[in-house]
C-alpha cells in the first residue's frame, strides 16, 4: 500500500514538476514566439514595402497619380496591408484601403527618394499593416510552440514516470511485498537472486536478509533465555511451595505481600488478607511478640542486614505455645514501600528440649527442685541485680534432724521418700517466685523474695516446721515426723555477697542444731564466737 | 618619347573636348541657361516647362545611340536600359510619354531651330545661329 502511495506520490511529483515547466516554458516561448512572428511580420510589411519603393519613387518623383494608384492598390492586394498611400509633395497622390485614421493603427513607412538622386527626398510610402491579422498569425505559430513544447514535455515525463517505476519503484515494490509476507523467525529470506543487481535496491535486499538473520538469531536467544527463567522459576516456585520453612514477603508497617503454603500452615491463617484488607497488620495476628517481631524488621531495613530471633507465634489452642525462628531480610522497594522477607521454621521440639536440658542441669533430679548449681547462681544474680541498700530477701538453710537414722534404719527409698514429700511441702509453702533449692543430703535452701519484714520471715519460717509435725509414711505402716533445723540470714544485713550470707545461715543452723533442733534462728553477729565446740 | 609623351595629352584633351554635351534651345527661347537638375526634370518628364512657364518639348536620339547613352549616364547616372525602364513603368501607368526621338543630331538642330519650344542635346560643334547653348555637360567616358 505504501509503495501503491509512494509510486503515485513520484507520479505526481513528476506530473507536477513537468506541468510547471511547461506552463513556464510555454509561457515563455509563446511569448517570445509571438513576438518573433510579430517581428517577423512587421519585416515583411518593410520588404513589400521596398520592393515597390522603385516605382512608388517614380510615381512620386513625376508626380504620376495613375502610378501611385497602381503601387498602392498593389501593396493592398497582400493580405498583412489592409491600406496604403503615396505622399509626393506633401499631397497624397495615391491611396487605397483604409487609412490609419480608419484602423487606428501606426503607418510603417518609407521615405521615397528620387530616381537619379538619392539625396532628393521626393515623398513617402505608407502602409497600415493588418495588425489583427498578424497578430493572429503570431498567435498561431505562438500557440503551435507552445504546445509542440507542452507535448514534448509530456512525452519525457510520461518516460521518466515509466523508467521510475520500472528500475524503481516495481523492484521496490516486489522487495517490500515479499517482506511484507516474512515475519521474522520464521527462516524465510529474501530472494536476492531475483534481486540480483549490483545497485541500492540489490543491496538493500542483501543488508535486510543480515537484519531478518540477526533478529531471527536475537529471538532464538530470547526464546532459550525465556526457557530458561521459566525453568528457574518453576524451581523456585517449587521450593517456595514446598519449602517446610514459611516463607512470606510484608510491607514496612506489617501487611502481607505474598506467603507460601508452609506459612500458612505454621500460622495456622487461611486467607491471605492481601489488598482487600491494606491496613491488616499480618505480624500482629501472627506473633505473641509482635513488638519483637516489628522492631526486627525496622532493624532489618535500617541497616539492611538479615535479623533473625526466636519468636512465639499464636495458635488457636492457647495452652501450647508454638516457637519458631524468624529471620527478617530487606527484600527491596515496591511502589507501596519498603518490602522484608521474612521465613519461620517451628523450633517448639528444640525449645523445648532445650528446655528440658536446661531443667536436668538446674533441677535436683530426685526432688524436682533447684539443685547447688541453681541455687547459686539464682543467689548470685539476685544480689547483682538488687541494688544496694534496695531489694531485700532473706536465706533459709534447712538441715533435716535424725535425716542419717532414718535412712540407716529404713534404708534409701525410705530416705529419699522422706526428702521428697520434704520438698513438696516447701515448695507448697513458699511463693513460686521463691527459690526452692535441695543443696545435696538432706540440706535444703530457700530464698524469699520481698522479704522485708521479720515477722513474715518469721511466720513462713514457723509454718514450715509446723508443717513437719504431719508424719510421714515412709514404709507401709511406718509412719515418722521429721524435724529441722533453720538457719536463716538476711541480704544485705547479714552480708553484701553471696557467700557470707549463705555462711551466715549457716551458722545460725548450726546454733539450731546445737541448741536442741527442730526450731529456726536468724544470725546473730554476737554468736560468731561460739561455733563448733570441738568436743561436739 | 617626348612626342609621344605631349601627343598622348594632346588626344587626351581633345578627348575631352570631344565628350562634352551640348545642351540646346532655339535662340529665341528666354531661358538663357539651366542648371543640370533642371535639365533632368525636363527630360526625365518631371516638369514640362521651363522655369519661366513656357511649355517645353524634349527631343531625344533614338535608342541605341551612342550620344544617347552618354547624355543620359551624365546627366541621371543610369545607363540606356534603365532610362528606357523607367519610361516603360511610366508608359505602363498611362497619360505619360516619352521625349520625342529623332534620327541623328542634325536633324534634332533643324527641329531646335525651328521650334521655339523644343530642347535637345547634340555634341560639341559649330552651331547655327538660331539655337543657343544653356548648359554644358562634361561627359565622363
Amino acid at each position: 500500500m505504501n509503495i501503491q502511495s509512494l509510486h503515485i506520490k513520484v507520479s505526481l511529483s513528476v506530473a507536477a514538476a513537468a506541468l510547471f515547466v511547461v506552463l513556464l516554458s510555454s509561457q515563455f516561448f509563446y511569448q517570445r514566439s509571438y513576438e518573433k512572428s510579430f517581428t517577423d511580420s512587421e519585416r515583411s510589411v518593410q520588404q513589400l514595402l521596398e520592393t515597390v519603393q522603385a516605382t512608388a519613387a517614380i510615381a512620386a518623383y513625376v508626380g504620376n497619380r495613375e502610378l501611385a494608384q497602381q503601387v498602392v492598390t498593389g501593396l493592398t492586394q497582400n493580405d498583412i496591408v489592409v491600406g496604403a498611400k503615396i505622399i509626393a509633395n506633401k499631397e497624397i497622390i495615391g491611396q487605397h484601403g483604409r487609412t490609419s485614421a480608419d484602423a487606428k493603427q501606426k503607418l510603417i513607412s518609407i521615405n521615397l527618394t528620387a530616381p537619379f538622386d538619392e539625396k532628393e527626398k521626393v515623398g513617402e510610402l505608407a502602409v497600415v499593416p493588418n495588425v489583427p491579422l498578424i497578430a493572429l498569425r503570431a498567435r498561431d505559430s505562438a500557440m503551435a510552440t507552445a504546445i509542440g513544447l507542452a507535448a514534448q514535455a509530456a512525452v519525457v515525463a510520461l518516460l521518466v514516470l515509466i523508467l521510475v517505476y520500472w528500475m524503481m519503484t516495481r523492484p521496490l515494490s516486489h522487495l517490500s511485498g515479499r517482506l511484507h509476507r516474512i515475519t521474522p523467525g520464521d527462516g524465510n529470506r529474501l530472494d536476492v537472486a531475483s534481486v540480483q543487481r549490483g545497485d541500492e535496491i540489490g543491496l538493500l535486499a542483501g543488508d535486510i536478509n543480515a537484519l531478518l538473520h540477526t533478529v531471527e538469531t536475537m529471538l532464538e536467544e530470547e526464546r532459550q533465555l525465556r526457557h530458561r527463567v521459566e525453568l528457574l522459576e518453576t524451581r523456585f516456585r517449587g521450593i517456595f511451595e514446598d519449602s517446610s520453612a514459611g516463607i512470606f514477603l510484608v510491607r514496612e508497617r506489617g501487611t502481607l505481600v505474598t506467603a507460601n503454603p508452609a506459612f500458612f500452615h505454621l500460622t495456622g491463617l487461611t486467607e491471605i488478607p492481601q489488598s482487600a484488607t491494606g491496613d491488616d497488620n499480618i505480624i500482629a495476628r501472627v506473633f505473641l511478640d509482635h513488638e519483637q517481631a516489628s522492631s526486627l524488621i525496622k532493624l532489618s531495613l535500617i541497616t539492611k542486614r538479615p535479623h533473625s530471633a526466636d519468636l512465639r507465634i499464636r495458635t488457636e489452642q492457647d495452652n501450647q505455645v508454638r516457637w519458631v525462628h524468624c529471620i527478617f531480610s530487606p527484600a527491596g522497594n515496591t511502589q507501596q514501600g519498603a518490602t522484608v522477607e521474612g521465613v519461620m521454621y517451628d523450633v517448639t521440639q528444640r525449645k523445648y528440649s532445650e528446655e528440658r536440658i536446661r531443667e536436668l542441669a538446674e533441677k535436683d533430679s530426685l526432688t524436682g527442685l533447684s539443685n547447688r548449681q541453681a541455687a547459686e547462681s539464682a543467689l548470685e544474680e539476685l544480689i547483682q541485680q538488687a541494688p544496694v541498700g534496695g531489694k531485700e530477701f532473706a536465706v533459709m538453710l534447712i538441715d533435716l534432724d535424725r535425716f542419717k537414722t532414718i535412712n540407716d534404719t529404713y534404708g534409701h527409698d525410705a530416705g529419699d521418700k522422706v526428702l521428697v514429700t520434704i520438698a513438696a511441702r516447701l515448695r507448697k509453702l513458699v511463693r513460686d517466685s521463691d527459690v526452692v533449692a535441695r543443696l545435696g543430703g538432706d540440706e535444703f535452701l530457700l530464698i524469699l523474695n520481698h522479704a522485708g519484714n521479720i515477722d513474715t520471715i518469721k511466720r513462713i519460717a514457723q509454718k514450715i516446721l509446723d508443717a513437719q509435725q504431719a508424719p510421714i509414711e515412709i514404709q507401709p505402716g511406718v509412719l515418722e515426723k521429721i524435724g529441722m533445723s533453720i538457719g536463716i540470714a538476711l541480704y544485705p544485713e547479714h552480708g553484701d555477697n553471696a557467700l557470707s550470707v549463705r555462711k551466715h545461715a549457716d551458722q545460725a543452723m548450726y546454733i539450731v542444731k546445737r541448741q536442741g533442733k527442730n526450731n529456726y534462728t536468724f544470725y546473730d553477729p554476737c554468736d560468731k564466737e561460739l561455733p563448733l565446740a570441738p568436743s561436739n | 618619347m617626348m612626342k609621344t609623351f605631349l601627343l598622348m595629352i594632346a588626344l587626351m584633351c581633345s578627348g575631352l573636348a570631344q565628350a562634352e554635351i551640348l545642351v540646346i534651345v532655339n535662340a529665341q527661347n528666354p531661358v538663357i541657361t539651366l542648371e543640370k537638375k533642371q535639365v533632368m526634370d525636363l527630360f526625365m518628364g518631371r516638369v514640362s516647362a521651363f522655369p519661366n512657364g513656357q511649355s517645353a518639348e524634349t527631343l531625344d536620339l533614338k535608342t541605341g545611340m551612342p550620344l544617347r547613352a552618354r547624355f543620359y549616364k551624365t546627366l541621371t547616372g543610369k545607363n540606356e536600359a534603365q532610362v528606357d525602364a523607367y519610361w516603360a513603368t511610366l508608359i505602363f501607368a498611362g497619360r505619360m510619354s516619352p521625349p520625342k526621338q529623332l534620327a541623328d543630331e542634325q536633324t534634332l538642330i533643324a527641329e531646335v531651330a525651328a521650334n521655339t519650344e523644343a530642347i535637345a542635346y547634340v555634341t560639341r560643334q559649330a552651331l547655327p545661329k538660331n539655337v543657343k547653348i544653356v548648359t554644358e555637360l562634361a561627359a565622363r567616358e
